[in-house]
């Protein structure tokens, strides 16, 4: 069992904090909150892809069941908010599940084509469904968050309330990455007969963890959704679950960090050169290239390479 | 009928997309995500050459597809070569890197708006039983298909071909019977960027071009690859066409948004109950 | 304690093996001999669940494990080693060592999560103390595999086998590309193994490394079983010999 490292949570919780006292432009809160949803995600996928060894490109899919899900339940049937989240996680979890059942039988490119397929699939029923969704032109009168006399209706409540469930998320990532499920998972994704012949059952093992991830992803939507009020099926299409692996896997695919630190980078890039935003996805495609091509384990990676070398 | 004949036209496409698929499936094991980038870059090439040069037509479409044989040595060099760790998860995502990086380029060098790219020849109709075709979709069968049988000479008969297909059965024993494995790798990668831009000059007139045009169509060819049989020469040939059938079928009985969805629950469909696809041979798993 | 009888494997139309038997005795260490391309490694495959036989079954301490998966195959009491090893690269040959636990204990993922079950997880850091040292690995524990000598694995591999705690255990060419003091030291952990009362079975070549240890011997050439029967006899037979030298001179 090794050693829980508090750090990282400590860090964001920090930095969280900060921000939290000395911004008070509402535009930025809320490019946090959109970052810490992006980060968590992020990692979601670097469970599948960087410890498992599932590749998903339908992540995107899972994001907008929830969003959806949550959206629809508040501004159609004026559901208290709260409600929507166990649906919303429930309803993915269970999507996932059954997928995952025939897709996570292959291996490598035919299960990130299925992955992607299934992503597509999704994305258009959005745009088509337009009597439940709304269609392309999206959801609007999405409710606010609301519990025990709270109100998260305003960005500096929201952002509290985000920055609250992040942190808790990260201490909570880093319990499950010192816990022996990190090794079962890497077993998993090295080798898998080795670990079938090592009494491990591979298929259940990933059909959860594909599901679970699902889950909580659908629940950042589900939190995207309440922050925004209003969804629109080009928050996740294709092109958001191809920025998703390129933040897993700039920022350190296998490393717990990775996501988030991913997330950061290639969150600020838009806001930072907001002027070149027609290089946007320049920059995701030139950074995931370069990762791939030069930097095994990404920037959570080469920390970890350098901290192991200075001790 | 009429849905006979469109079909066989978007289905010539997805074939030869879907070729382009098996080329590099057949002499690396890799599928690329980026092959439908090298459909719209042929659009985009032909745009350049024969519509704003002014160039004619039989003379635009060769150089169109010897510059894009080009950027697909130039890709296998600069993206494939110069993975590190060359694990399947690696090589997706490089693949998937390079498409949103010609995709950005082609923004940037041909903007966001649709491009017209207007007729090879005068558009007339012809009548048939049940239906009309016109003759840009016969233009664009016949080429395919002389396309589909250039290759399979070229794949059967030429050093190259035959080189690329000992390289698939095993590409040690190709190694040291003296095949120069890295060759055909690179060269694999220039055929099917060639015969993607020559699917995308021949469908440019009739769907007109937009820089992000590629995703959709690799998808599709992609689905029709898979459909035929990953790797399966005619097995790609029959799979595009049945696609392309298929599409618009589906297209007379539902809301046409839908149609889009066709490949997508192809792929899904294929992948659950015969990855080995409809043509394709069972491969052996090793342990 | 495993009763192998008449198993049939087809790929495709080639047969890899046709109706083959044996029996492995309960505490023996037997071998799996053969020419290349005999069969050897699939039968280690439909022992192990990796292969379905279209004929024939696999028991083991009585208990059908024909159809079994690999996973339930492990947790009736078979562990295996593989020809390409198969240890995370990413991963210490410590944290390897887990592979064996987790397998074997299924420790309870809410409880270690939370670090509920300390004491669980400080016995098995000494019981992993314990069979690196049983395996003479300890002084590469904290090295990733890519930086240990190729003998070493091996031993290695012999270690977490052995840590998952199985009845039987099958060994897949465990003395390949070793060189000759590696092999001595191999066997030497294979006979401790033994005298712990782990019945072995195991795929091998090399005929001096087979003769020093198995008892047993399962000779199979192109899919069927040729001869059975202690090292001497099977040095003996006249089928084994041609199998291996070929017919020309036999």
């Amino acid at each position: 069992m090794r050693k829980i490292n508090p750090f990282p949570a400590l860090i964001a919780a920090f930095i969280l904090a900060a921000v939290g006292l000395t911004v008070e432009n509402e535009y930025y809160l809320g490019v946090a909150v959109i970052i810490m949803i992006h980060a968590l995600n992020a990692t979601g996928l670097n469970i599948l892809l960087g410890y498992t060894g599932i590749i998903s490109i339908g992540q995107a899919a899972f994001f907008g069941i929830g969003a959806y899900i949550s959206g629809v339940l508040s501004a159609t049937y004026g559901w208290n908010a709260l409600l929507t989240f166990p649906v919303a996680f429930m309803g993915a979890f269970i999507i996932a599940y059954i997928i995952g059942w025939p897709v996570l039988r292959l291996h490598g490119h035919y299960l990130a084509m299925a992955t992607l397929g299934f992503g597509m699939i999704i994305y258009i029923l959005m745009n088509e469904m337009d009597f439940i969704t709304g269609g392309p032109s999206g959801l609007m009168g999405i409710g606010d968050i609301e519990f025990f006399g709270l109100y998260f209706g305003l960005d500096q409540a929201y952002f509290v309330l985000m920055s609250v469930y992040f942190v808790f998320v990260l201490f909570m990532l880093e319990l499950f990455d010192k816990s022996f499920l990190h090794y079962k998972l890497k077993f998993i994704k090295s080798s898998e007969s080795a670990s079938n012949s090592y009494g491990l059952d591979t298929v259940q093992t990933k059909l959860l963890v594909f599901a679970f991830v699902a889950g909580f992803t659908a629940v950042n939507g589900s939190l995207y959704a309440f922050f925004v009020h209003f969804i629109s099926p080009v928050s996740f299409s294709l092109k958001y679950s191809i920025e998703l692996v390129a933040m897993a896997t700039v920022g350190g695919l296998g490393y717990i960090t990775g996501g988030v630190i991913g997330a950061v980078i290639l969150g600020l890039v838009p806001e930072l050169f907001a002027s070149a935003e027609d290089y946007e996805m320049l920059i995701y495609g030139g950074l995931l290239a370069v990762c791939v091509m030069f930097v095994p384990g990404g920037i959570a990676g080469t920390l970890s390479r350098l901290r192991k070398k200075d001790a | 009928m009429q849905f006979l004949y469109s079909g066989l036209t978007g289905g010539s496409i997805y074939a030869l997309v879907a070729l382009g698929y098996n080329i590099i499936y057949n002499t690396t094991g890799l599928i690329n995500f980026a092959q439908g980038e090298f459909v719209m870059l042929g659009g985009m090439l032909i745009y350049t050459l024969f519509a704003v040069f002014g160039m004619p037509f039989i003379i635009a479409f060769p150089l169109a597809v010897v510059t894009a044989l080009i950027v697909g040595l130039l890709f296998e060099r600069v993206f494939i070569n110069l993975v590190r760790v060359k694990s399947d998860i690696n090589l997706i995502t490089v693949t998937i890197a390079a498409s949103i990086l010609l995709r950005d380029f082609a923004m940037h060098i041909w903007g966001r708006d649709t491009v017209t790219v207007g007729e090879f020849m005068p558009v007339k109709s012809i009548e048939l039983p049940g239906g009309v075709i016109s003759n840009q979709s016969i233009m664009v069968i016949a080429v395919g298909a002389c396309i589909a049988f250039i290759l399979h000479l070229f794949l059967k008969r030429s050093k190259y071909g035959r080189a690329m297909r000992a390289c698939f059965d095993d590409m040690t024993a190709a190694g040291i019977c003296g095949i120069n494995a890295v060759m055909v790798r690179v060269m694999s990668f220039g055929v099917a960027a060639a015969v993607g831009a020559a699917a995308g000059v021949l469908i440019s007139p009739i769907t007109f071009v937009t820089y992000d045009d590629g995703l959709m169509i690799g998808l599709k060819g992609f689905a029709a690859a898979i459909l035929g049989g990953l790797g399966s020469f005619w097995g790609a040939v029959a799979g595009g066409i049945l696609l392309g059938l298929l599409e618009s079928f589906a297209a007379t009985i539902m809301p046409s948004g839908y149609k889009d969805a066709i490949a997508f629950v192809v792929i899904l469909l294929i992948l659950f109950v015969k990855p080995a696809g409809l043509f394709g041979k069972r491969m052996a798993k090793r342990v | 304690m495993l009763e192998v009888r008449d198993i049939s494997v087809r790929f495709g139309g080639v047969k890899a093996l046709t109706d083959v038997s044996f029996t492995v005795k309960a505490g023996s260490i037997s071998a799996l001999i053969g020419p290349n391309g005999a069969g050897k490694t699939t039968m280690f495959n439909v022992v192990t669940g990796f292969v379905s036989p279209v004929a024939g079954s696999v028991k083991f301490m009585d208990k059908d494990i024909t159809k079994a998966k690999p996973h339930r195959v492990f947790n009736s009491g078979i562990s295996r080693t593989f020809q390409n090893l198969n240890i995370i690269p990413e991963l210490s040959l410590r944290e390897n060592m887990y592979l064996g636990i987790i397998g074997r204990d299924k420790p309870s993922v809410l409880k270690s999560a939370f670090r509920l079950n300390k004491q669980y997880w400080k016995t098995t850091s000494d019981e992993i103390d314990t069979f690196l040292e049983f395996a003479g690995v300890q002084d590469f524990q904290h090295h990733r595999p890519s930086s240990v000598p190729y003998g070493v694995l091996k031993n290695f591999e012999m270690a977490r086998a052995v840590i998952s705690k199985p009845k039987l255990l099958l060994l897949d060419e465990p003395a390949a590309g070793l060189n000759m003091a590696e092999k001595e030291r191999l066997a030497g952990i294979v006979r401790k193994v033994s005298a712990d009362g782990i019945t072995i079975l195991m795929v091998e070549h090399d005929m001096q490394f087979i003769s020093s240890l198995a008892q047993y011997v399962v000779c199979l050439n192109f899919g069927e079983k040729i001869a059975c029967g202690t090292y001497d006899e099977i040095r003996n037979n006249q089928a084994v010999l041609k199998a291996y030298l070929g017919d020309e001179d036999a």
